[in-house]
């Protein structure tokens, strides 16, 4: 195995090059789909029916398909339909971030949930608008009480970048498979790729639970 | 003054409330009582606007009440604090959004209720670090500085010790001094005996009976009230 290692030194700089073409995907993804998860928990959580059955259908959509057919149609079959041309890495963060705004919606909307509603009804009382209700009051609230759910999402997003790998993009994993190719050597590269996302992955979970424990009052 | 007149609301074919109609005058402490299911609770979420499935009218010093108006302050069963903020930030929130008092105001307006509540040590302590009665108090101070012309509790005693009854008891007391009407929903009858100038008395959703306090639990007339004082002394 050292010999292997010895063969693929010289390559491993450009393997962990690839981390900030991951980290990319998972940051730019996990903000996108924040966003967009917030927007459709709200419709989610609104009192028109029209706007409920929307949120319903677009979860609906993006957790009853593959990640990976939804990256095909939005890289491969729209521009085709459209006749427009979508870069890899667009297309990537696109089906990335739909996609997390999906799950992220359901983790926001328990966490919605979970907060007393007689806070609700408190701050109603006191005259407090219902956006002021939502921003200053609940979601703080709901995004402390499902933060580990959060974290569990960009953990799964950080490994599923490697998805991208299938359309062309030069991230971690197709790196190391480039160089497993050139070298004819297979479990050295990918080692390398495997300590990366795991050390990612537990830098991630550090940071998380040192905002978990800012947030607990 | 507070004027409620033929209150009544039905939710999901079931009559909630029927023709309730009662006046609590400036300085009374009002105790509506009543089994559980009794629509005292309803009353209450119809009063602060929880509760728009009504007919009948709520008067506010001979004024008719108008949605968007914060004529009533509510101490919620449970208090319902907000558990991310202080307790100073609990009694300000509502200061700086509603009232658009500037952050300094707003703390210096809290720090001054918490402190008469006995709380000036606890300013920075989240509702997780306080007590029952603390966060009792803390709620009736995020609502008292809001300056609202009538106050409303919900159950303000349930779980709460003897000890911190009785502080809650004298609490209510010395806001009801400042003249301002207090309406009290509870099944505590001994805390309603203690507090109450006026009684209430609710069965599914009627008003059985209406007087003052001391004729309410020496006389009364009533046989139900006479059976669920018996069941609940």
């Amino acid at each position: 195995m050292f010999e292997g290692f010895r063969q693929i030194y010289g390559e491993i700089p450009y393997i962990l090059s690839g981390v900030g073409v991951t980290l990319a995907y998972a940051v730019i993804a996990v903000v996108f789909g924040f966003f967009g998860g917030i927007i459709i928990a709200t419709i989610k959580t609104s009192n028109s029916r029209t706007l409920q059955w929307i949120g319903a259908f677009y979860t609906s959509i993006f957790r009853g398909t593959p990640l990976l057919l939804q990256m095909f149609i939005i890289y491969f079959a729209i521009p085709q339909v459209l006749g427009i041309c979508i870069s890899a890495f667009v297309a990537g963060i696109i089906a990335f971030s739909l996609n997390s705004s999906a799950y992220i919606s359901e983790i926001i909307r328990a966490g919605v949930n979970s907060v007393d509603h007689g806070q609700y009804e408190v701050a109603k009382v006191l005259g407090c608008s219902k956006l002021q209700i939502m921003k200053d009051i609940i979601f703080p609230q709901a995004i402390r009480n499902v933060l580990p759910s959060l974290v569990n999402e960009t953990i799964d997003l950080l490994k599923e970048s490697a998805l991208v790998s299938v359309i062309g993009e030069a991230d971690l994993l197709r790196r190391a498979n480039i160089v497993a190719s050139e070298h004819y050597l297979y479990l050295e590269p990918l080692l390398v790729a495997g300590m990366c996302y795991y050390v990612l992955v537990m830098a991630l979970s550090a940071l998380a639970k040192l905002v978990e424990k800012k947030l607990s009052c | 003054m507070l004027e409620v007149n033929k209150l009544n609301c039905k939710i999901d074919e079931n009559t909630i409330l029927s023709d309730v109609s009662f006046k609590i005058l400036s300085g009374e402490i009002c105790a509506i009582i009543g089994g559980s299911g009794a629509g005292k609770t309803t009353i209450l979420r119809i009063l602060c606007g929880l509760e728009q499935r009504f007919t009948g009218s709520v008067l506010v010093d001979n004024k008719k009440i108008e949605k968007g108006t914060n004529y009533f302050g509510l101490v919620p069963q449970g208090y319902s604090l907000f558990n991310h903020f202080t307790a100073m930030d609990n009694v300000a929130y509502a200061l700086r959004k509603v009232k658009k008092y500037s952050r300094q105001q707003a703390c210096d307006i809290a720090t001054e209720s918490l402190t008469k509540f006995g709380l000036k040590d606890k300013l920075d302590c989240y509702p997780s670090k306080l007590s029952g009665g603390q966060k009792q108090r803390v709620a009736i101070a995020r609502t008292i500085v809001m300056e609202p012309k009538i106050l409303l509790f919900d159950e303000p005693t349930s779980a709460l010790d003897p000890e911190v009854t009785r502080d809650v008891i004298e609490t209510i007391r010395t806001l009801s001094t400042t003249g301002i009407p207090i309406l009290v929903v509870t099944h505590d009858i001994p805390m309603a005996r203690r507090v109450a100038t006026h009684v209430i008395f609710l069965d599914n959703g009627i008003i059985i009976e209406d007087c003052s306090g001391k004729e309410f639990f020496a006389n009364p007339r009533s046989d139900r009230v006479k059976c669920f004082l018996n069941e609940n002394i």
